[in-house]
């Protein structure tokens, strides 16, 4: 374990034998680094957080606030400089494995990211928002409040999300809409069923059900169908 | 030389005798900075970063942080910055990676407002202006005297001409050719940076020019090639219209409308199939 001199470690706090505190880092009485964090200078880390395994915290990033709720955060994750993650008191903030938070994103209370997880610069992810494994926000995204980010979706630069993204499509454009299957993620099932739903100008529920209706879905055509029983459909932001 | 005793300066760091380093700066043991270089307080210099002379960097800034990008493997690049720019609070300057050049450059004279984020192996040349959030993805090239607005995000590999202007907010996708003016979400040329080339004392014959060939090449619906061909045809001597030909055809000469798209490292044989655009993040 290295505390370097200038940093404020609570003796309350309890950092793993070979964590890596570097200048002027701030962590609270609450704080558990797990082995293998590094957080570089002038990380603040407040009220209980709970970080795994291997973590890379940069320069400037803030976790957490004092009488804040609780942030859980599992092994692997990368965050980039000036990000934040929050969360109120009584909320818990959950950030799984190996996502990578961009330079200035913003996670907010109650919010939820699952693994592997690439959250671009600048972007904002509202209050209690589930985004699902493998989803990709690109930079300067703002997702309002209560959505959910389906699995493996990619959301492109600069939108605004009101409502949710289902798993493995592909939100853009102006008006904002769903425009295909993530181009990333392509298979045919996927492609036929994007058919389905958004060319058919079906409700997502009815949609749904006729996802399940196809000749051999895939399982990730299963998965769509089972996000679109339950979903918001995404809105623009301004029309 | 004034180094404030709150600072932590690594030992190794060279710090030039006129420069001044200010409360609570991290400086890295691979940093060199120039003379007349003033760091306001909180700022933190990492990795092997050059920083000239006579640069103003404001509180917070984070220059030379590991590169976003998942072929990084901790390898020793660089970040060099020229003389006398302005770097203001909340920058974040990455180093380079191997398989882009090795070097994330910024050059003189350059106004980088407050939480630019300028990405691995990026050239901002000289007398630039990036104003607030401009978000630079990797491997970009931004050319002599462009500025770019607030909230503006460059996509991989794209090159911005020399006099460009981009407009707040806009999503630029490829190559921007000089002395244009582009704006919104689809990257749309609207127009020739008309105040811009006034200021910098272009002849007004060839302000002239510029706008006849903007209007062949971006209204007239004429295919580009026979519309480049036209523009030379009428203006080709004017040293700005071979500026614009040349980059436009390099563009072409690319990939996706991006010159530099072809210094893209090819996966290795391994890999899954590669992502359209992978490490942006």
């Amino acid at each position: 374990m290295t505390i370097h001199r200038s940093a404020l470690v609570d003796p309350a706090a309890s950092i793993a034998e070979d964590a890596d505190i570097g200048p002027f880092c701030v962590v609270g009485a609450g704080a558990r680094i797990g082995p293998g964090c590094r957080l570089g200078p002038r990380v603040s880390i407040y009220g209980a957080v709970v970080a795994g395994r291997g973590n890379h915290i940069q320069a400037g990033v803030t976790i957490g606030k004092p009488d804040g709720g609780r942030i859980e955060i599992g092994d692997g994750n990368v965050f980039r400089e000036f990000s934040h993650i929050d969360a109120a008191a009584g909320a818990t903030t959950r950030i799984g494995s190996r996502n990578r938070i961009g330079t200035w994103a913003s996670v907010n209370s109650g919010s939820t990211l699952a693994n592997d997880v690439r959250l671009g610069a600048y972007s904002v992810v509202g209050e209690n928002v589930l985004v699902e494994d493998g989803a990709w926000i690109q930079p300067q995204v703002c997702i309002d409040p209560n959505g959910r980010v389906g699995k493996g979706c990619l959301i492109r630069i600069q939108m605004t999300v009101f409502g949710d993204v289902p798993p493995y499509m592909c939100f853009d454009g102006n008006p904002a809409a769903i425009q295909s299957v993530n181009p990333n993620r392509r298979t045919d099932p996927l492609d036929r069923a994007f058919d389905v739903v958004y060319k058919s100008g079906l409700p997502l529920a009815e949609a749904s059900r006729k996802l399940l209706e196809m000749p051999s879905p895939s399982s990730e055509v299963a998965e769509l169908a089972e996000f679109l029983k339950s979903a918001k459909p995404p809105e623009p932001a301004f029309e | 030389m004034a180094i404030h005793p709150t600072a932590i300066v690594e030992p190794g760091a060279r710090i030039h005798a006129s420069a001044d380093i200010g409360p609570f700066c991290v400086i890295g043991p691979k940093v060199a900075i120039g003379p007349g270089t003033k760091l306001l307080q909180g700022v933190t210099v990492l990795g092997r970063t050059t920083i000239g002379a006579r640069n103003l960097i404001h509180p917070t800034a984070v220059i030379g942080g590991d590169p976003q990008d998942l072929k990084f493997k901790g390898e020793d690049t660089i970040t060099v910055i020229g003389d006398e720019n302005v770097i203001r609070e909340g920058v974040t300057i990455n180093k380079g990676t191997v398989s882009g050049g090795g070097q994330t450059v910024i050059g003189s004279r350059n106004l980088i407002m407050a939480i630019v984020h300028v990405a691995h192996d990026c050239i901002v040349e000289d007398n630039t202006i990036l104003a607030n959030a401009v978000f630079l993805a990797g491997h970009v090239r931004i050319e002599s005297s462009a500025i770019l607005s607030g909230w503006v995000v460059i996509h991989h590999f794209v090159t911005v001409g020399q006099g460009a202007f981009i407009g707040g907010a806009s999503r630029v996708g490829q190559d921007v050719c000089p002395y244009m003016l582009l704006q919104g979400l689809g990257g749309e040329i609207r127009g020739i940076n008309s105040v811009g080339l006034r200021r910098r004392g272009i002849k007004p014959d060839a302000i002239n020019a510029l706008r006849e060939a903007y209007r062949l090449i971006w209204r007239s619906g004429l295919p580009k090639p026979e519309a480049l061909a036209e523009v030379e045809k009428m203006f080709g001597p004017y040293p700005e219209i071979k500026t614009i030909l040349e980059f436009l055809r390099a563009a072409d000469q690319g990939h996706m409308g991006r010159r530099r798209e072809p210094r893209r490292a090819p996966p290795p044989p391994s890999a899954p199939a590669p992502e359209s655009e992978e490490d942006l993040e």
